[in-house]
């Protein structure tokens, strides 16, 4: 790839996008790294947010690039996060069929306009790319398209987060008193597939070479898996998981290539959970420690209860063993959306036990569960 | 083996700005997030420290055992940082303390838990008198943990100012310190610990700390007043993390000190202002905090920061907020409020600054 010299210095932002650190705190051998603090709510203020500085980078204007996305979710907050902090403009364009609450975030992050268009997000996408930011080009504005993962530049954004995660490890380690050894484990959600290819470059670039990538999808949403299944890259017909934000009916190319190549190593393991695991994630993660995240983000935390681990690995998992969980967070969740799931999907293990541990405080708020 | 080397039962939390309560508040906001401590909340600072001082002072380390009659952060602080520091635990809990919290406290590695008493007081005697009595005659080492009343817990609460000085500077905002550091008063171990650690600092010589209660458990604020230090009669706000009748001498003497100079400013809320940040934070930055800790977050709404520090704040003025966060709070607690305590305020003028944040349209009677 020809990279152009690069061009007098743009704008610099005040804090950078990419570098935003997150934390890792421990809660047993499980480890999380908390995505959900990204200044957009989620991990994609790494990838996007690099996808925008090198796009400023390479660009000859700077100055007259005006960002554009069609995600009416956490790759549009992260979009204008990002846009805002390098001081550019950002406009989103989502379909009729967006949740005003999602609208009402897109706008509140500051983004220049929102536009409401068309039933689907192809639709939608179309539209920005025909009709938007044609008319923006027109005006003598540099158009840039942000695509939500299908992009290098997001890939290694993304792969920042392991970068941290193999420092912080080596910090805690002496806090801790657990070893400097890389994590056994690291759980990622997967939509598109760009956390996990940047996961991936990470994890290779790292040397970590015992590691084992847990790729979690949910049913209904498990475009990944099913083109393992078939050998191929595969369309899904359609999204049937409420976890809208997994919601891509084909994965990158290069997540296909990763997750192929690698499960026959045994480095990846391609995991499938339903949106009732989900939602208990997500409601338990609440009680236990306190933050929401959306379904797409709770799939991953629901490993931690009721021996799913072990069932997705495969295998026990050691004492001094460190599993990663990639928080990755997303906006698109409320108080009110974890009592309803809380309510609807009740307690799924009756006996709430969890990796390592025999009551937690999720066990006694369960709705089934062993109450007051 | 010094208690700087000891592995340590607390950890650097994050220095976040928050785009939604900065642009809520016309100012930044900086949260300091200690509700990641282990424990859920800065406490694991203060008697993580206090425990790790006392191991390192004991003959027979081996034979401490850590005693707590508080069935609530402070609680879950000591067991959290005896288990972490391989020592076993007890905490002595009034009858009336919720069973969200026994669990709690359990889960969090307590060797044993009793319930005893109506309340605290008696809680508390029983523990001195009778449980930590036996464990001495059984050849135990008992040390009792007081949850604020201690100058090793406001050492290490100070800790925290030392983090914010060194993220301030890596952030390179210089080396002057942020404008204002806001905090809760319970019993005023996190106040002393800051109001320390800022005094101390020669070069902030513009932070002002803003120290806040909620009505009903106001006993800084009540001493401040009579000019001496008085215990309430009771605690009737909800926020009961915040429920110590009387402040430490400690804290009363460095609230006076301060107040002329304007290094220290203090402000009372209801148990409704205290909901309400609650709610917005859960909607605005998907955290849930305790009441106690809500009512630093209200500040961020509604002009309640410029009417504290009697003055308009700029646009680029840096407030931390010591996001003190604590375990007793779940996601149907939050809803409850939200539904109980609504939009306080749909009537305030500066409707602007409300407008643009995802909680204005969340609330109740709100857009």
């Amino acid at each position: 790839m020809v990279r152009h010299s690069p061009p007098p210095s743009p704008p610099k932002p005040r804090t950078t996008p990419t570098k935003t650190p997150s934390i890792l705190t421990k809660s047993s051998r499980i480890l999380l790294k908390h995505e959900n603090l990204q200044p957009s709510g989620s991990f994609k203020s790494r990838g996007v947010g690099n996808h925008l500085l090198a796009s400023l980078r390479r660009t000859r204007n700077p100055e007259n690039v005006h960002f554009f996305c069609s995600s009416g979710g956490n790759a549009g907050l992260a979009c204008v996060h990002a846009a805002n902090t390098l001081s550019r403009p950002s406009t989103i364009v989502v379909p009729l069929s967006t949740k005003p609450m999602m609208v009402a975030k897109i706008r509140a992050a500051g983004a220049s306009e929102v536009v409401q268009y068309g039933a689907t997000w192809k639709e939608a996408d179309a539209y920005l790319r025909e009709v938007v930011i044609r008319s923006a080009e027109g005006r003598g504005e540099e158009g840039v398209y942000v695509p939500p993962f299908d992009h290098e530049d997001v890939w290694d954004g993304n792969q920042t987060v392991v970068e941290e995660i193999g420092e912080q490890l080596v910090e805690m380690a002496g806090q801790e008193g657990f070893g400097e050894d890389a994590p056994a484990v690291v759980v990622c959600s997967v939509g598109g597939g760009g956390l996990f290819n940047g996961v991936m470059q990470g994890v290779l670039a790292a040397g970590w070479n015992e590691t084992e990538v847990l790729a979690v999808e949910t049913r209904g949403a498990h475009s990944l898996q099913e083109s393992l299944v078939q050998g191929e890259l595969v369309t899904l017909p359609g999204i049937t998981s409420k976890a809208t934000s997994l919601g891509a009916t084909r994965v990158s190319e290069r997540t296909f290539q990763l997750a192929s190549k690698f499960m026959e190593t045994g480095h990846v393991k391609s995991v499938v959970l339903t949106d009732a695991e989900a939602a208990m994630g997500c409601w338990r993660y609440a009680d236990d420690e306190r933050t929401l995240v959306e379904l797409a983000c709770g799939v991953n935390l629901a490993l931690c209860y009721g021996g799913r681990l072990e069932k997705a690995l495969g295998r026990q998992v050691g004492k001094d063993e460190k599993v990663v969980i990639i928080v990755c967070g997303g906006s698109n969740v409320t108080t009110q959306m974890i009592e309803g799931w809380r309510q609807e999907y009740g307690d799924l293990d009756q006996d709430g036990a969890t990796n390592g541990r025999e009551v937690v405080p999720s066990t006694v708020t369960a709705p089934n569960g062993k109450g007051e | 083996m010094t208690a700087d080397s000891m592995q340590k039962p607390w950890v650097r939390t994050p220095l976040v700005e928050s785009a939604n309560l900065s642009k809520a508040a016309g100012c930044r906001i900086l949260l300091k997030l200690e509700n990641l401590q282990p424990s859920g909340s800065f406490k694991s600072r203060g008697i993580g420290y206090h425990l790790l001082s006392a191991l390192q002072r004991s003959s027979n380390p081996g034979k401490v055992h850590f005693y707590s009659s508080s069935g609530g952060n402070a609680g879950l602080a000591c067991v959290h940082a005896a288990n972490f520091l391989g020592r076993p635990s007890t905490v002595v809990v009034p009858l009336s303390t919720k069973p969200m919290m026994i669990v709690k406290i359990k889960a969090a590695g307590a060797t044993e838990v009793v319930q005893y008493g109506a309340t605290w007081k008696e809680a508390d005697a029983y523990l001195k008198d009778v449980v930590i009595r036996t464990a001495e005659s059984k050849g135990e080492e008992g040390l009792y943990v007081h949850p604020f009343d201690d100058p090793e817990v406001w050492e290490g609460h100070s800790t925290l100012v030392d983090e914010l000085e060194q993220q301030l500077q890596e952030m390179g905002e210089g080396a002057e310190g942020p404008d204002v550091v806001v905090c809760s008063v319970g019993g005023g171990g996190l106040f002393n610990g800051i109001m320390q650690g800022v005094e101390k600092r020669k070069e902030w010589k513009t932070t002002t700390v803003l120290g806040l209660e909620t009505r009903g458990a106001e006993s800084l604020a009540q001493a401040l007043e009579e000019g001496e230090l008085v215990t309430l009669p009771g605690i009737t706000s909800l926020a009961t993390s915040l429920g110590a009748t009387r402040v430490s001498e400690r804290t009363f003497e460095l609230a006076q000190k301060h107040r002329a100079s304007g290094k220290f400013k203090n402000a009372v809320l209801t148990d409704a202002e205290a909901a309400m940040g609650c709610w917005r934070f859960a909607d605005d930055e998907r955290i849930l905090v305790e009441l106690a800790c809500g009512v630093n977050v209200a500040m961020c709404y509604g002009g309640r920061l410029e009417k504290a520090l009697g003055r308009p704040v700029r646009k680029d003025e840096k407030v931390v907020i010591v996001v003190c966060g604590g375990q007793n709070v779940t996601t149907s607690m939050i809803e409850g409020w939200k539904q109980e305590f609504g939009d306080l305020d749909s009537e305030v003028t500066n409707a602007q600054q409300i407008a643009d944040v995802p909680s204005a349209a969340t609330a109740p009677n709100g857009v």
